[in-house]
């Protein structure tokens, strides 16, 4: 894969905010997307992922904020179609022109895009089995899904934006999709996808972005996670003191009966010690997965709102 | 071109139910023509004002009116609820020039 020592953002976002009505969608979101790696954009059911692709795609407004795409201004009309050429982008719906044949939706896309490659194309057909004469609203679900990837996958775009690419694919066609997104990725082409399975995630991409109703709650590598990140669990004899961990690096800390788990980003060895200090009995340290992590975010998340 | 052809495509069962109910008002008006013509209020009428008088009299200009507006159907508010409106707006064309080929359909027809 790729790499440069400090990678320019392909998009970056401001306090970008859409709301509907009285429902903030996204809300103040601060986000940047480096180029040449693979970035998951992980998070629950509505909380913001299609809305945030949408308003950096140009098909839908912000309703306040700014954002970048490959440089260009998003709230720009025409800096907004400009970058439009250089992206390939998989709508969450996957839908394309019912009344055409898959033949002739293919021809249809490529007259727009001059970095289509009709090897890839015909390589994607066999792949994916798709019959040429049928037409659109004839197909599956799975085969729709499969156009809808066809048509991003057959060019050689600086980006590529899928928003839950793999929904309604079959276990054999996921293993091509995240196959294939690899193999993008090793060809230059960054990829930012989103999605709520997080072993999808946690297989392909090289960094994450966490969103929870709209706001940004993590934004890490996942080597990071898998160097710095631990849970540090504390056992003690008898009730534990009201514990606070001033430490950098704690992200959150529950109490269970003698128990208390932190979940620290970094400066493990400090909350170690810390926790010693308190009177702690025994001290266990476990790596964190992506699992661990989105869930115990998301929770946090939640918590602070109730409390709020 | 493309976008001339998908709003064709899109627009072309419209357009020949235009082309019928127009086809149909055409006849009918000739075989008018074979019963009441030349009208006995006016038997000095020439053929041709007859004929302008039946078009663009009477409810023909409604029909116009609405064979215009069935045409003009369909764009992108069209493509919200079949979960097409995405892909479209994804292409690397203005929203002004996606408009303005199914308006140009319109015109030309």
């Amino acid at each position: 894969m790729r790499y440069s020592m400090t990678p320019d953002p392909v998009l970056q976002t401001h306090n970008l905010t859409k709301r509907f009505g009285r429902i903030e969608a996204v809300s103040n979101l601060d986000m940047r997307v480096a180029g040449g790696r693979i970035t998951g954009l992980l998070g629950r059911n509505g909380s913001g992922k299609s809305t945030t692709i949408k308003m950096l795609m140009g098909i839908m407004r912000p309703s306040s904020g700014a954002g970048t795409l490959l440089g260009r201004d998003i709230a720009d009309a025409s800096e907004c179609r400009k970058s439009r050429e250089r992206v390939a982008y998989v709508a969450e719906d996957k839908q394309t022109y019912g009344y055409m044949t898959v033949a002739e939706v293919i021809a249809f896309t490529r007259s727009f895009y001059s970095d289509w490659d009709t090897d890839s194309e015909r390589r994607l057909l066999r792949q994916f089995e798709l019959p040429l004469t049928r037409k659109v609203k004839a197909l599956s679900k799975g085969m729709r899904t499969k156009l809808a990837l066809l048509l991003a996958l057959s060019r050689h775009a600086q980006l590529l934006i899928l928003d839950e690419p793999s929904e309604g694919l079959d276990p054999v066609s996921i293993e091509e999709l995240l196959l294939s997104l690899v193999v993008a990725a090793a060809d230059g082409t960054t990829v930012f996808f989103s999605s709520h399975q997080i072993a999808e995630v946690e297989r392909v991409a090289d960094h994450v972005c966490i969103v929870d109703r709209g706001r940004l709650v993590a934004d890490t590598s996942l080597e990071q996670i898998r160097q710095d990140y631990r849970r540090i669990t504390f056992g003690f004899s008898t009730d534990p003191p009201p514990l606070h961990f001033s430490n950098p690096g704690v992200r959150s800390v529950h109490t269970d009966g003698r128990q208390v788990t932190v979940m620290a980003d970094n400066n493990a060895d400090d909350v170690i010690e810390r926790g010693r200090s308190f009177g702690a009995s025994t001290v266990e340290s476990t790596p964190v997965s992506l699992r661990e992590l989105f869930l115990s975010t998301v929770k946090e998340d939640v918590h602070h709102d109730a409390l709020v | 071109m493309m976008l001339w052809y998908k709003a064709w495509r899109e627009s072309r069962v419209r357009f020949f139910l235009s082309l019928g109910v127009w086809a149909i008002l055409s006849v009918s008006l000739m075989y008018r023509a074979k019963l009441g013509f030349p009208p006995p209020e006016r038997p000095d009428l020439p053929y041709s004002a007859w004929v302008w008088a039946n078009i663009y009299g009477n409810m023909n200009p409604t029909v116009f009116i609405i064979l215009v507006m069935i045409l003009g159907l369909g764009g992108l508010q069209r493509e919200r609820p079949v979960g097409t409106a995405a892909f479209t707006l994804s292409l690397p064309v203005s929203r002004m020039r996606l408009v303005g080929y199914v308006l140009q359909q319109v015109y030309f027809r």
